[in-house]
Formats: structure tokens, C-alpha cells, sequence
């Protein structure tokens, strides 16, 4: 995630690129989780109330991400031009307004599968789907962030889970930094031997 | 041939950052802002970091730009796009008076607006609208900076928007 600390080093951010040491980010990664969670105690004994701590931790955590994706998005996107995204440009313009709109959220969400992705976790998404209506579903095979985590063990499941907020919120933060509001949810696809796949449903509002 | 004030205004058409840029006069003359001019209160906020804010009149002529930025954004269908693919360079948009305003827009639609006087040199304005880019990318990259929020109470963003004036000017006379 190396933009990220770009934001320190102002002299060099084009030339030299910044790096941050990997277990140094999984460290702070799961400091950020277990923050949230601490600072969302349940209220109450009750099953109930413990539910509503996770979910209100995982929101914290999603916010958090949100600030993350916003502004990386501004840095990666400072060199990009999104040919399409004025859904107008010459040719699109003459086609149906529908289809431009559809193509340059792909072009967006294309821009986040290779380029940010590539940024934040060293490799692209492994899986793109859409439905062209403004669904779409980005799988990745192995996430870096959950490829430490035991098999087969409910508390790192369910960690897991509440670490995904995180990259949802950042996916929520750059498409709405490129304009298109969004939600997005995540599914954690762990059959017994790998814990790191999980997906990523897009539903642009 | 000078640049008179610049304009930074976000993806939904929220004012980020103006400034006038005669930076020598400011402290001569209204560096007091009279309230009664300031309606939108613009002023008054933003010249708590930047020292120097948009006279009302120029204000008024930003929004203007504003109009003609948009429309050659491609906002309106029918209107074909001027953007061009591998540059945020907009270019001329409008004339103000004896000055001319150009405009630049960001892969995120933030947009810069700047007005000259006549007879500007376009290859130095993209330098400084590109230095200006860079600044703002800095600004939203800080983590204790407001997402969408007005850039006031940052010394070092106005500080290298006058530096990246400076430079403009400097080699605006070189030539």
C-alpha cells in the first residue's frame, strides 16, 4: 500500500516510490480491527447486543476504509484520464445515454480491479462480473490481508468477516471519489483450506 | 499577461479554494475584508489560511467560468466533451472582460479555474494548473484533511499556490 505513505514524503511522491513494509501493514491492519472493536463495546449481555457491537465496530471499520479509498483514489487517479467517464465523449454521445452511463462505471470499476487493487494489495482482482445493470461482483482468490489467518477456526472466521469492511469501505470510497455512489458488501467464499478468498458485491444506486 | 485569481471547485460544484493572485498588493490595501461584500462568507473563512480571498466581483465571474466548464465538461447531452484522453487540459473558456478564463478538470471532477488577462501563454498556464493538481491531490491525501470540504485553514496549501503563481509569473517574464 504504498501511496499511503506517500502522504508524509511530499518532495518525491512521482519519482521514488514510497514503500511500507508488509508485516508492518498486516500489524496496523489488525490493530485498526481490534481498535474498533474495543472501541464498540457491547451494552449489554445479551446475544443481541454483542451482534450490534460487531456490526457497529465492522461500520467503523468501513468508514475508516471509506477516507482510505476517497483519498488514494485522488492520488491514483491524478494521472488517469477516464476517456468515457463525461458519458459524452464523441461517440458516446450519439448512443444511448444508458450505455455511456454503464460504460464508464465499468471503465471505473475496471480502474479499481487493476490499478487500485495493484496499490493496495499487489495484484489485480481475479474476477470481474456485471450484470451491465450496475451490479458487480469482484472476486479475489487470495486477499493479501486474510492469508495469515488459521482454516477452520470461527473466531478467525468471524474476524475476518469484520476485517473485509475495510477494503468494501475503500471500494466505496473511490468509486465515490469517481462519482458513483455505491454499496458494497462482501462475501468470505473460505472452503476449509483457504480462508483468503472473498468477494466483493457492487451495487452502484 | 498575469494571472488574476484562481478557482478550485469540487466534483458537485462546491468552492474548495479561491484566491486572488496580485499577493504583493494584499497587505497594502482591503486586506480587511468588508462583511457587507461578503454575502456567501467566503471570504471571511477563506482568508483565515490564504490571506488573500476573491474579491466578490471575481467571485461572480468564477461562477460564471463555472457555467462554461461544465458545459464544455460535456454535463449536458448534446454537447460533445472537450475533454481529451491522456490530459485534464480544458482550455479556453470564456472571455471575462479584458481577461480570458481556462479551465481544468480532474479524472474525479474536481475543477481548477483560472482567469488572465489577455495574450496568456497556454503551455505555462498547463504547468501551473498541473502544479495546482498536484497540491490538491496532496491536500485530499492528508488524512486529517475534510473530504469535500473547503481547503482554508491549510498554510501549506496556500503557500504552494502562491509559490506555483510565482513560478508562473516568473516565467511568464522570462519570455
Amino acid at each position: 500500500m504504498a501511496p499511503s505513505s506517500s502522504k508524509d514524503s511530499s518532495s518525491d511522491s512521482h519519482s521514488g516510490h514510497p514503500q511500507v513494509s508488509d508485516p508492518a501493514l498486516e500489524f496496523l491492519i489488525a490493530e485498526i480491527v481490534r481498535y474498533a472493536e474495543l472501541s464498540c463495546p457491547p451494552e449489554g449481555p445479551d446475544e443481541e447486543h454483542s451482534i450490534i457491537a460487531c456490526e457497529m465496530a465492522a461500520a467503523k471499520l468501513e468508514r475508516i476504509g471509506y477516507s482510505v479509498g476517497y483519498r488514494l483514489c485522488e492520488r491514483l487517479a491524478q494521472t488517469k484520464t477516464f476517456g468515457t467517464t463525461a458519458g459524452a465523449s464523441g461517440n458516446s454521445a450519439k448512443k444511448d445515454p444508458a450505455a455511456a452511463v454503464a460504460a464508464s462505471q465499468l471503465e471505473a470499476v475496471k480502474f479499481l480491479c487493476k490499478e487500485f487493487w495493484i496499490e493496495v494489495f499487489r495484484k489485480q482482482i481475479d474476477k470481474l462480473q456485471t450484470n451491465h445493470r450496475g451490479v458487480f461482483v469482484l472476486k479475489d482468490s487470495e486477499l493479501r490481508w486474510l492469508t495469515r489467518f488459521p482454516n477452520n477456526q470461527e473466531n478467525a472466521r468471524v474476524t475476518a468477516i469484520q476485517l473485509l469492511a475495510f477494503p468494501c469501505g475503500m471500494l466505496r470510497g473511490a468509486l465515490a471519489n469517481l462519482g458513483i455512489p455505491s454499496v458494497v458488501s462482501c462475501d468470505f467464499l473460505t472452503d476449509q483450506q483457504n480462508m483468503a478468498s472473498c468477494s466483493f458485491n457492487v451495487k452502484i444506486k | 499577461m498575469t494571472i488574476l485569481c484562481l478557482a478550485i471547485v469540487g466534483k458537485n460544484n462546491e468552492p474548495l479554494y479561491l484566491c486572488d493572485c496580485d499577493f504583493d498588493k494584499e497587505n497594502k490595501e482591503d486586506s480587511a475584508v468588508n462583511e457587507d461584500d461578503d454575502i456567501f462568507g467566503f471570504a471571511s473563512e477563506t482568508t483565515k489560511g490564504a490571506e488573500s480571498a476573491l474579491s466578490l466581483d471575481n467571485e461572480f465571474l468564477m461562477y460564471a467560468a463555472l457555467d462554461y466548464l461544465e458545459e464544455a465538461l460535456g454535463i449536458h447531452p448534446g454537447l460533445p466533451s472537450r475533454r481529451q484522453t491522456g490530459s485534464h487540459w480544458i482550455g479556453y473558456l470564456c472571455p471575462m472582460g479584458d481577461a480570458k478564463c481556462y479551465g481544468y478538470a480532474t479524472a474525479t471532477n474536481a475543477k481548477f479555474i483560472a482567469m488572465a488577462t489577455n495574450d496568456v501563454s497556454e503551455s505555462k498556464l498547463k504547468i501551473l494548473f498541473n502544479s495546482l493538481h498536484d497540491l490538491y491531490v496532496k491536500h485530499t491525501m492528508n488524512p486529517f484533511s475534510k473530504i469535500g470540504g473547503k481547503i482554508v485553514s491549510s498554510q501549506k496549501f496556500s503557500q504552494g499556490v502562491k509559490d506555483a503563481v510565482a513560478e508562473y509569473k516568473k516565467s511568464i517574464n522570462q519570455t
